[in-house]
């Protein structure tokens, strides 16, 4: 069994040891995961906040969720959400919120192929997305999750995941159709492809 | 065990829409190199497919990752305190029967007590030299620790039926024992006020830090809830402050900072840690000055304002002083209880 589910199921009996290792295993990730959403570091970690003492408060009300960081990052991002209507800045964030994406520059090993570039476009190409386009291409190439997890994360049905990645991806190709195509993005498209077909299955 | 067998009409494109795959090689992914290893090794022929849609996810995952784990601690500590005081509400009971039990005994005492009555009119004060960190319990059981520099006087008679009343000069850092959550209804027993030079600190709660020192008083709140009074205008006003709350007083006014700075910095000192954030050199001699009593003597003022940029942990004045002089290019020499600075 994942460590994470032991840890959640002797949190569940109380285990306080337990909770502060989830915690600590997660803090980072969800910090990140927030920071996508808000520049306000102050709000990030009232959600998380929020969260942690509320979990804690009902954890004999709890299930036993199919994985650990699926289920914080939902609960935390409804919790973030909520937050950030009660600030009134958002009237629907439904459509209506902004999910940031910042090349990392610093770590880059600049070779051969001349990453930085590829970098520079990448970034561009993000940039051009809705919001929830970005969120959807970040929570399945950075954060590994499958479409059943992240239909769970943001609330919508799996084939309205499939749906949404496969709108990215043909944004991304859209915006590709400059003279310079670079090798790797003509991989985008083959996806692209590939989504239309899985598309059709359904 | 990896079912690598999958994937052997795998293309590109299909590995990108495999959830195994993208689960291994997710950016915080534990396994992604033995995973590739182990694919390549399955299919030689595939090799070049795996590293062109490896190097896509690498350029994607190459964004700027905001860990924020220096605030992990705090947030923490944030979070125990709420859960704690949850708990406390839910015992609210037993404490008061516990609270009457005491007044039993204060009554009994107070009655049998009055050849004691010299006792009562003393104040106590304990002092700190320069350097010294100091643990001290007060008669009610709170904890104050006590920053080199420093003294705090009470009254030698302290008991819960009077206000817990401290006074305090220089740097503390206040653990005062629970007392009653509803603010509308305190009992003089259950008042805790610490008075500093300019501001009196009422405290509602748990743990905070008292720097009044030379022209500013600063008081930080790690947890629970405390009530500032000062004047302003020289008209008594007063603020109630959140954790992770530092209010600075300065120039007969208060000045809020929300959560500006994490409680490990205000509280390092209690930990004998030496700790800074982006400090100029006036910082660092502020510090060295007030709580260890050195006297700096620094060449050139301008220096002053150099900052320090990103955080400095270290345990001791000797260490400080080899950090100090090797990022700012500066000759630090130290005799007993001075230390000279000059460029180098």
């Amino acid at each position: 069994m994942d460590t994470n589910l032991l840890l959640w199921k002797s949190f569940k009996e109380g285990n306080w040891a337990a909770y502060t290792n989830i915690y600590n295993s997660h803090f980072s990730l969800l910090s990140n995961y927030g920071r996508k959403f808000t520049s306000d570091i102050e709000l990030i970690e009232d959600a998380v906040h929020d969260l942690f003492t509320k979990l804690w408060a009902s954890k004999s009300k709890l299930g036993e969720p199919v994985s650990v960081k699926n289920y914080l990052y939902k609960a935390f991002r409804n919790t973030l959400f909520v937050k950030m209507q009660s600030l009134s800045r958002f009237d629907n964030l439904d459509d209506d919120y902004s999910f940031h994406y910042e090349v990392g520059y610093d770590a880059v090993i600049t070779d051969k192929e001349n990453r930085h570039e590829l970098q520079n476009r990448m970034q561009q190409m993000i940039k051009q997305l809705p919001a929830r386009q970005r969120e959807i291409v970040f929570l399945r190439f950075y954060e590994g999750m499958s479409y059943e997890e992240i239909a769970d994360v943001m609330a919508i049905s799996v084939n309205s995941s499939y749906k949404l990645l496969y709108k990215a991806i043909n944004k991304l190709q859209e915006l590709l159709k400059a003279p310079n195509v670079l090798v790797v993005f003509h991989l985008l498209g083959a996806v692209y492809l590939r989504q239309a077909q899985i598309k059709n299955l359904f | 065990m990896i079912d690598f067998e999958k994937y052997a009409g795998f293309s590109a494109d299909e590995f990108l829409n495999d959830d195994d795959f993208i689960r291994f090689t997710s950016a915080n992914s534990t396994e992604r190199e033995s995973f590739i290893i182990g694919l390549k090794k399955h299919y030689p022929e595939k090799t070049e497919a795996i590293d062109q849609v490896i190097r896509l996810l690498e350029v994607y995952q190459n964004q700027n990752a905001f860990d924020n784990r220096e605030n992990r601690q705090p947030v923490w500590e944030r979070i125990e305190a709420s859960i704690e005081k949850e708990k406390a509400r839910s015992s609210v009971k037993i404490i008061r029967l516990k609270r009457f039990l005491q007044a039993a005994a204060v009554f009994a005492l107070i009655f049998s007590a009055g050849f004691f009555g010299w006792y009562y009119l003393g104040n106590k004060e304990i002092s700190t030299a320069k350097g010294q960190i100091l643990n001290v319990t007060l008669p009610d059981g709170s904890q104050v620790t006590l920053n080199g520099n420093s003294s705090i006087r009470y009254h030698r008679a302290w008991f819960n039926t009077q206000v817990r009343e401290v006074w305090i000069r220089g740097e503390a850092l206040f653990k005062v024992q629970h007392i009653n959550r509803n603010v509308a209804r305190i009992k003089p027993g259950e008042r805790f006020i610490v008075h500093g030079r300019r501001v009196n600190i009422e405290v509602l709660g748990t743990t905070f830090n008292v720097f009044d020192r030379h022209e500013k008083t600063d008081v930080g709140l790690i947890s629970g809830k405390i009530k500032v009074d000062y004047l302003e205008k020289n008209k008594a006003n007063s603020l109630v402050m959140r954790p992770g709350e530092t209010v600075r007083y300065q120039n007969n006014k208060p000045v809020v900072k929300r959560r500006s700075i994490s409680p490990v910095y205000i509280t390092a000192w209690a930990r004998r840690q030496l700790i800074f954030k982006d400090a100029s050199l006036g910082d660092i001699i502020e510090t060295l000055e007030n709580n260890y009593g050195y006297k700096i003597s620094l060449k050139d003022s301008v220096l002053l304002n150099t900052r320090i940029e990103g955080t400095i942990n270290v345990p001791d004045v000797p260490q400080l002083l080899e950090t100090v002089s090797s990022a700012l290019h500066l000759h630090v020499q130290q005799n007993d209880n001075t230390i000279e600075i000059t460029p180098n």
